[in-house]
């Protein structure tokens, strides 16, 4: 095998991406060049000649290079499953979140007994509050291709919206602990009138928190 | 004169550029082969006057596999480097015709205005 011819190629692969398809280019490139810098030696070409011969054949090798750039189908489907399942996740726990007074009002009625069907419904709010908070955490992050500008950005952005996703988790779970407190403390102390003021009072430190990581981050 | 050469060639170049697809499916229709013996039976073809850069040629060979037109599978080579064979499918044979009628068709075309 031609040494130089490798090093070339070896070199216009540098900044491909490291996937299997990739290689397998970079082999079937090496392999088809090699037989043709050997028929070329055989038919009297110096080594020089050859090589020189082979490269200028090659063409714009970096435009097939930048083509395993592309998202493939393989890359569209994987997207389209991750999507599905976040989906999935939320319905999931949006159920969870709405079916949690059923054992409140089930263990009234049958038992006569409150904190159980309390107990229960927190249970049901944990899970829900997990699922989400899962979803936000294993949501897949882009993965930078090469080192320009824009695949910074991209990473940068992905990053960010991975916060974002962090940031809705959590606000969920705050209001589904919100709700939580108000049908406690409304069924305790049976204060109707007066507990649905901490809808406000959630709102409020919802305001305050949000302007704290704003504050924090600008 | 000489540029006036030139100029044929360069419309043949385009024209065998913009039929690599199918140049490369008549090959494979006879035989599975790969990329360098393609391009060193088209020099044959053509007296040692045409051969297709290999980034065009490979180009060519993914697009086909992504259109299920080919598949790829890997030799068996005992001695030197693996090489990549070409085998056209069904469909392949299918889009090779069409391409075969349509290229009578602009043939016929092309003659009537030139």
């Amino acid at each position: 095998m031609n040494k130089e011819l490798k090093i070339y190629i070896e070199n216009a692969f540098k900044y491909a991406p490291k996937t299997k398809k990739a290689y397998e280019l970079k082999e079937e490139l090496l392999s088809n060049l090699n037989e043709k810098y050997n028929d070329l030696i055989e038919s009297g070409y110096s080594e020089n000649d050859a090589y020189n011969n082979v490269v200028a054949g090659m063409g714009e090798v970096d435009e097939l290079i930048s083509e395993l750039y592309q998202p493939t189908s393989d890359n569209f489907e994987l997207v389209q499953k991750e999507r599905k399942k976040s989906a999935l996740i939320i319905s999931i726990a949006v159920m969870i979140y709405i079916l949690c007074p059923i054992p409140v009002i089930f263990f009234l009625d049958a038992f006569g007994v409150e904190n159980a069907g309390i107990l229960v419904m927190f249970l049901f709010i944990a899970t829900a509050t997990g699922l989400l908070v899962y979803r936000g955490a294993s949501a897949p992050q882009y993965v930078k291709n090469d080192d320009t500008v824009v695949e910074e950005f991209k990473e940068w952005k992905s990053k960010n919206s991975k916060e974002d996703n962090l940031k809705k988790s959590l606000l969920s779970a705050f209001w589904s602990i919100i709700v939580a407190v108000y049908l406690i403390i409304s069924f305790a102390f049976g204060i109707w009138a007066y507990s649905w003021m901490i809808f406000i009072i959630g709102a409020a430190i919802e305001q305050i928190v949000k302007a704290y990581f704003e504050y924090k981050r600008s | 004169m000489v540029n006036e050469g030139r100029d044929i060639v360069s419309i043949t170049s385009d024209l065998i550029r913009g039929n690599t697809e199918t140049i490369i499916l008549s090959h494979l229709i006879e035989k599975d082969s790969y990329g360098y013996e393609i391009n060193k039976s088209i020099k044959k073809k053509t007296n040692n006057e045409y051969e297709l850069k290999e980034a065009t040629l490979y180009t060519a060979f993914r697009r086909l596999e992504q259109g299920e037109m080919i598949i790829s599978y890997w030799g068996d080579q005992t001695t030197g480097a693996r090489r990549k064979y070409y085998k056209i499918t069904a469909f392949g044979k299918k889009v090779l015709e069409q391409n075969k009628v349509d290229w009578e068709e602009a043939k016929s075309l092309i003659d009537s205005l030139i």
